[in-house]
């Protein structure tokens, strides 16, 4: 093929190298590749604005009546896929979460969504942990976007959701842990600890009775509540026992006789202590969607 | 709406089909309300303004060129002159102004803080666009250009989506004569304008916003992070790369758009760090600012035609109002400082000078060369980049004196070090273009159909790091 510039066979020639390029990739090297330290939802998150709360929200999924709306913090919306939920047969799934979602929000928000059915993410962060100066101003950043900034950002967001099923591309992130380094939760550990620190303890308790009144006004308006606890890693666990103690969960769903699905124990690997791995997030919808069928 | 969106691209593809295959007038008038569309849809009410600046530079030149009164004709550029450095001191320089006063009451023991400016938008591209209509007049003036009489094409030339935000500089006796007539568009205009959208898109997506975070760990670290002098150094590598990366990226994918399109750009960016001096670091780095600011401003100061004493005074203006033209902060005063006393150093010591039939440097004293200004360069890009001096301080202590009184690295940061690979590419490019320029290596068709392949694989392989705005569109 002539490869001049006067004819157009560099750009046929160069467009079936990147074809073959891109085939090699996915068959030979994209296996390979070490997991993504985060899991990605395979769907663009939409901003759900509460009045008055401490964080920004963001919902995964279209709601629908008669589906399942997951609430909580980062941990539910990590260790969730829409994608492993759906193959197990909860195809009509949403998620609402926030990063350090508190419930009081979320819940409100939930109220604004024509689902029915709810599953509460309970964790001592997303009971009650007051918000960071970063969460302050991208909440702050969020109200103020422009129409046409979420237009450019849900575009964007689409994107690489196609990029990233095309191509499995390699996720940079990973490079910050250095040669020498295995990923470690005790950044993440530290950052708990300072976060759900003795001082916070009163408010959390008293956001506890507030919350058991919201989930019990729900279920007074036809809510079906269910209570879930999602996996952490064991030294989170001693931590957040120190901060809220894991029976008053059971008892507060005793109290309302909601299920309480309590996997706060189970041996799923996390990223970071505290958030699943994608791969064991698939594991664990899967495992979960039946039991909520 | 930024070239690295998605929205970008549809609307480009828009303008593309009504520019190819509708009638060249109506094809203009699309491109026109595409680049009106393009800039609104960042802030619409700012339009108004791009509208007035252009307005008062068509209304000008014309005025210019149909007087003979030397006075008048000087009036009406002081017209054009008070306008568009006035906009552009008013929107840029404001809030330096008051957060200067405010600091200087302070010391005189007033409290001036009331007096505080809330959140200040700066019209994005307004340094770009009021050069170019500035440019437009003052060539008018001196009689190189003989102003059009279709504002629609004047508007279009000041609109024009590809440079409108962050450059090139596009003159217009550059760019007004193609607006005559559609040139057509052929497979190597075609070929040639894929290959820098791609580059340029390689250069943003893969390596600045891949670099955007290891810079930030460097240079925005909170204070009780400690930075090894290790971390010092690779920051400051990384943003040099960074800043190149971002903005020969835009200006690149620019200057592909406009050949998508049939239309010619300038060069903005000569892979500047296979510089042997500063002086012909300029001359590859911004070319469009740097030509401008010797044209309009150097030259008319007198340029290098005086005094020894008067050129560097001559060259030190000239570049400390190119760091202020960057923005309103004393770092980047610093930063054209620094340049400019590199400048008048080089300039004594008969470094950016080549005689007349003298040899070349050879490869050692090249290498040597390049090294010397990669380092000045560098050490120069601290001040641009830190937020404030005190910040730019303690990066070169952490580099410079960091080695002799702390560990160089700890395991915890070496992590940063393998983004290393990211300057590779830049490496290549560089050593591409020296082989270009200096042992013929072609360009060939070929060549950068491998090149765009490798651009494009990499664009899909690999996540990028964070969407971040173009560093330039802050200027």
């Amino acid at each position: 093929m002539d490869l001049s510039r006067k004819s157009y066979g560099p750009l046929v020639v160069g467009a079936a190298l990147v074809a073959l390029g891109l085939g090699a990739w996915r068959a030979l090297i994209a296996p390979r590749l070490p997991e993504r330290l985060t899991n990605v939802q395979d769907v663009v998150a939409t901003f759900v604005d509460v009045p008055d709360a401490d964080t920004a929200l963001y919902l995964y999924g279209a709601p629908r009546a008669g589906g399942v709306l997951f609430v909580g913090d980062s941990r539910v919306s990590e260790g969730l896929l829409s994608s492993a939920l759906a193959a197990h047969g909860l195809a009509d799934a949403a998620i609402l979460m926030g990063p350090m979602g508190q419930l009081r929000d979320l819940l409100k928000a939930a109220r604004t969504l024509p689902m029915r059915r709810i599953v509460v993410g309970l964790s001592p962060v997303s009971v009650y942990a007051p918000p960071t100066p970063n969460l302050v101003a991208s909440l702050a950043g969020e109200r103020t976007r422009r129409r046409t900034d979420r237009i450019d950002g849900d575009l964007g967001g689409a994107f690489r959701l196609w990029k990233r099923e095309l191509a499995r591309p390699i996720d940079t992130r990973h490079w910050n842990t250095g040669w020498f380094e295995r990923a470690t939760s005790a950044a993440s550990l530290a950052w708990y600890t300072e976060l759900l620190g003795p001082e916070t303890r009163d408010a959390r308790s008293a956001r506890l009775t507030a919350l058991e009144n919201e989930l019990r006004a729900l279920i007074n308006d036809g809510w079906d509540v269910t209570c879930l606890r999602t996996p952490v890693g064991p030294a989170l666990r001693d931590i957040e026992e120190d901060a809220l103690p894991a029976a008053r969960f059971t008892e507060l769903c005793a109290r309302l006789g909601v299920p309480f699905l309590d996997e706060w124990r189970a041996d799923y690997a996390t990223s970071d202590g505290s958030h699943l791995t994608p791969a064991e997030a698939a594991r664990f919808s899967a495992a979960l969607a039946p039991r909520l069928r | 709406m930024r070239f690295d969106q998605v929205s970008f691209w549809l609307l480009f593809v828009v303008a593309w089909v009504a520019w190819r295959w509708l009638p060249f007038r109506a094809a203009k008038g699309a491109l026109l309300v595409a680049s009106i569309v393009f800039y609104a849809w960042w802030r619409p009410e700012y339009v108004l303004l791009l509208l007035f600046s252009a307005g008062v530079d068509f209304t000008v030149a014309r005025r210019i060129h149909a007087s003979d009164d030397i006075r008048a004709r000087k009036r009406w550029l002081w017209v054009s002159l008070a306008t568009n450095l006035g906009l552009l001191a008013f929107f840029k320089y404001t809030p330096l102004v008051v957060s200067t006063s405010i600091d200087v009451a302070g010391w005189l023991g007033a409290d001036a803080s009331p007096w505080a400016l809330g959140r200040w938008v700066v019209p994005v591209g307004i340094s770009f666009y009021t050069f170019q209509t500035l440019s437009y007049s003052l060539d008018v003036y001196r009689g190189r250009f003989v102003p059009i009489t279709r504002f629609a094409d004047f508007l279009l030339y000041v609109t024009f989506f590809p440079q409108l935000v962050a450059g090139p500089i596009v003159r217009a006796a550059e760019f007004l004569p193609q607006l005559a007539r559609r040139r057509p568009l052929s497979p190597a205009a075609l070929q040639f304008g894929v290959y820098c959208v791609l580059q340029g898109l390689f250069l943003k997506v893969v390596i600045a916003d891949n670099l955007a975070r290891q810079v930030e760990r460097a240079f925005d670290a909170p204070g009780h992070l400690s930075r090894s002098p290790l971390e010092a150094w690779l920051g400051t590598l990384y943003f040099g790369a960074q800043i190149f990366a971002d903005f020969a990226g835009y200006s690149r994918i620019a200057i592909g758009l406009a050949y998508l399109l049939g239309l010619r750009f300038p060069e903005n960016f000569r892979y500047p760090y296979i510089a042997r001096s500063l002086s012909e670091f300029w001359t590859r780095w911004h070319i469009t600012l740097s030509s401008w600011l010797r044209d309009y401003l150097y030259i008319p100061l007198g340029g290098n035609r005086g005094t020894r004493a008067r050129t560097y005074v001559n060259l030190m203006v000239t570049m400390l109002l190119g760091g202020l033209w960057h923005g309103a902060a004393w770092t980047y005063l610093a930063w054209g400082a620094l340049h400019g006393a590199a400048l008048g150093i080089e300039r004594a010591l008969g470094g950016g000078r080549t005689r007349e039939g003298a040899q070349p440097p050879g490869r050692c004293a090249s290498f040597v060369r390049i090294a010397a200004v990669f380092l000045v360069v560098h050490v120069a890009w601290v001040f641009f980049r830190a937020r404030s001096f005190e910040a730019a301080l303690g990066v070169l202590r952490d580099m410079f004196v960091g080695p002799f009184v702390e560990p160089v690295f700890g395991l915890n940061q070496l992590g940063s070090a393998r983004h290393l690979v990211l300057l590779a590419p830049l490496v290549a490019l560089h050593v591409a273009q020296w082989a270009h320029e200096h042992h013929g290596l072609r360009k060939t068709a070929a060549r950068r159909m491998w090149a765009a392949v490798f651009f494009t694989l990499a664009l899909l392989l690999i996540e990028r790091g964070g969407a971040a705005p173009f560093l330039y569109f802050q200027f």
